[in-house]
């Protein structure tokens, strides 16, 4: 992982793609009360970078990656992509910063014109943005990128209207239009929940090739750390609860050494696909199952009342996103970070 | 044996054709132990549930010969009344707790007091509402703020729980999980498994789940069966199968699931897609999508055939299949 953007060894200094600054997002809710999807969120994605987020539903990682997209304004706090502020003046970013961030869903059947076919639906953007000269040059652009995404043979899915493929392949008409703008980042919003698990691993590699050939970027949001961590591999890991970052860092140094008790509950909740491992994972350590009211948080520190090994300064002082002695890219907010009295 | 599937067909009627979503399946759940069945979508696990209770749509054709034993008796020859009585009182189900699986409009007390309504011939209010209490705590609500509530002020893992509650209210027999923890996040799918783990063995009910999610089940399962395009492929315990899977299908499905164990590995995902359920490809359906396919698998169907150790696998070349897994 590199550091970028503070250029402290003399190196390029080089600009994040976005950059979230101190973002709040506040929703208002019946009753008068308000929601906070996220609290003074920190984050960057750095060119050619994978960051996953990961939470429980809930948790605002859907938001934040709205918030990345600029289809939603935060309450406070600066977005920037490519250095610039999305919401500087007014309310529409500029079509080139708009290209530069591109969305799959997590749903590719609703997320898709079901009235249109492929050709209809992924010949548009090269129209409408005039990336192509004249109709043929545009059939054998949206040929190319269906080829690209695994669509074979493309003569037979160009026609085709969504419901007549599968999810899988839906899902690859998702990401073949996320690209075809040159995008530098794609937030994904799980993207594989809905497919089968044989199919799964084809669509992260899919996803994989094109961060690894074209350098894109994902912000790839999941409830799933096992994928997270399959796409993700050596890249950063950033954990959510109740609209805070409280765990960040490399994905692999988070999944081995969780310094969050929640990390680590959502760690031990995960089944293991080897029975007799699994047999062992029986009771998770919280002492509360239940999620609190997003609405009336807790003082303290968010997750005080479910963390099991709890004491009074949590009750009362909120922990900030700090890093560990042992490694300075591996961040949390908890006021004993791993070492709690157990 | 509780429930015997003999050559069970269904088939769903379309304006295409026939959709063979259920081909032939012969398979049984043993008496007070879980069993697994596992597919992906269209693998037709839910429409294999769906006809213990006889709860098919009305455009699902279940073959002639086809025959469901349970307890010695052909669920497919009872009479309306009789299943219906069957319902729940022999056999339950618990749903996924998507929005469709409890009323919106009535309190769970209504909800499960309904059901007892319903099917007990000396209905006592006193009674009901005790057992109806006595499970909720059971699956560790409480009862005095679940009973009264709506759907909507639970949690989806609260729901979920009501769910099962529910099932259990007529003290069935069968209990049918059908992806019951699908929706739901790692955390609250992790304690309704310790949940159901626990009144497994507290009321030594049998359970089948249903599910894609093949890691969830390893936990609870005694035998497991592997579903693809209507046809079992292997069936085993649990054990055995999950760590040394044979068909090559199985192998191709474990081996795609990502882990947060041990070392990264690539995984590999099974090349092509699913069959068409209307046009099955000839002889092994897998064949297509199958590393050892040789010619045999395109022309003959394979029978399940028992490698030992109560493992069954429908593929000619298990054999060679096996040494591959192993190695």
């Amino acid at each position: 992982m590199f550091q970028v953007g503070r250029g402290e060894e003399g190196g390029p200094v080089m600009t994040p793609i976005i950059e979230l600054a101190h973002v709040c997002m506040e929703f208002a809710v019946p009753g008068g009360k308000k929601v906070c999807a996220a609290r003074d969120v920190s984050l960057e994605i750095n060119k050619g970078e994978v960051v996953a987020v990961v939470g429980e539903s809930g948790c605002g990682k859907s938001t934040i990656g709205k918030i990345c997209l600029g289809v939603q304004k935060p309450t406070a706090g600066e977005v920037l992509i490519d250095g610039k502020p999305v919401w500087g003046r007014g309310l529409k970013m500029d079509h080139k910063t708009r290209m530069a961030v591109q969305v799959v869903h997590q749903d590719s059947y609703v997320s898709l014109n079901p009235v249109k076919t492929l050709y209809q639906t992924l010949s548009a953007p090269f129209r409408y943005y005039k990336i192509s000269k004249g109709e043929a040059d545009t059939e054998k652009k949206v040929i190319d990128l269906l080829n690209s995404v695994g669509l074979n043979p493309p003569e037979y899915f160009i026609g085709k209207y969504p419901f007549q493929l599968s999810g899988g392949q839906r899902q690859r008409v998702s990401i073949a239009r996320a690209t075809i703008l040159d995008p530098k980042v794609i937030i994904a919003d799980e993207p594989v929940s809905g497919v089968d698990a044989s199919l799964k691993i084809s669509i992260l590699d899919l996803m994989r090739r094109l961060n690894e050939e074209k350098g894109i970027a994902f912000l790839y949001i999941t409830h799933d750390l096992a994928t997270a961590r399959y796409f993700g591999r050596e890249g950063r890991m950033v954990v959510m609860y109740l609209g805070s970052i409280v765990e960040q860092g490399g994905i692999n140094e988070l999944i081995f050494g969780p310094a969050h008790p929640y990390l680590e509950a959502l760690l031990h909740a995960i089944p293991s696909p080897d029975p007799k491992k699994s047999k062992e994972k029986t009771g998770i350590p919280l002492k509360n199952l239940e999620m609190p009211d997003p609405a009336e948080p807790p003082t303290g520190c968010l997750f005080h009342p479910r963390c099991p090994y709890a004491e009074k300064i949590c009750e009362t002082g909120r922990p900030v996103l700090e890093s560990m002695e042992s490694d300075p890219a591996h961040l949390a907010a908890c006021h004993f970070k791993g070492k709690f009295r157990r | 044996m509780m429930v015997k599937f003999e050559n069970l067909k269904i088939d769903y009627i379309v304006r295409e054709g026939a959709v063979k979503v259920v081909d032939g399946i012969t398979f049984g759940v043993e008496r007070g132990r879980v069993t697994a069945l596992i597919g992906e979508s269209g693998s037709g696990k839910s429409t294999l549930a769906k006809a213990i209770l006889r709860t098919n749509s009305p455009n699902a054709k279940v073959s002639k010969e086809s025959r469901i034993i349970f307890n010695g008796e052909n669920l497919l020859d009872l009479s309306a009344e009789q299943i219906r009585r069957f319902r729940w009182q022999k056999a339950a189900m618990v749903f996924q707790a998507a929005q469709n699986a409890l009323n919106p409009t009535m309190r769970i007390k209504d909800q499960l007091l309904d059901t007892m309504m319903d099917h007990e011939e000396k209905f006592d209010y006193g009674r009901a509402l005790k057992k109806a209490s006595d499970l909720l705590e059971m699956v560790r609500l409480i009862p005095g703020r679940a009973l009264n509530a709506y759907p909507h002020e639970l949690s989806g893992g609260m729901r979920q729980r009501v769910i099962i509650a529910m099932a259990l209210l007529l003290d069935p027999e069968f209990l049918i999980l059908d992806e019951p923890t699908t929706a739901l996040d790692v955390i609250t799918q992790s304690y309704i498994f310790d949940l159901l783990d626990e009144i497994h063995k507290r009321l030594g009910i049998t359970m089948f789940f249903i599910t894609h999610d093949v890691s969830a089940v390893a936990r609870l399962a005694h035998n497991v069966a592997v579903l693809y395009a209507g046809k079992i492929f292997e069936t085993g315990p649990s054990e055995a199968l999950f760590r040394f899977p044979v068909h090559p299908y199985s192998q191709g499905l474990l081996s795609a699931i990502p882990s947060i164990e041990g070392e990264q590995v690539s995984r590999k995902a099974i090349p092509g897609m699913p069959p068409d359920l209307i046009n099955k490809p000839s002889g092994c359906v897998f064949h297509p999508r199958c590393y050892l396919a040789e010619n045999i698998c395109s022309m003959k169907e394979p029978p399940l055939i028992n490698m030992g150790e109560g493992r069954l696998a429908a593929c000619f070349r298990w054999e060679e299949a096996k040494k591959a897994g192993l190695s």
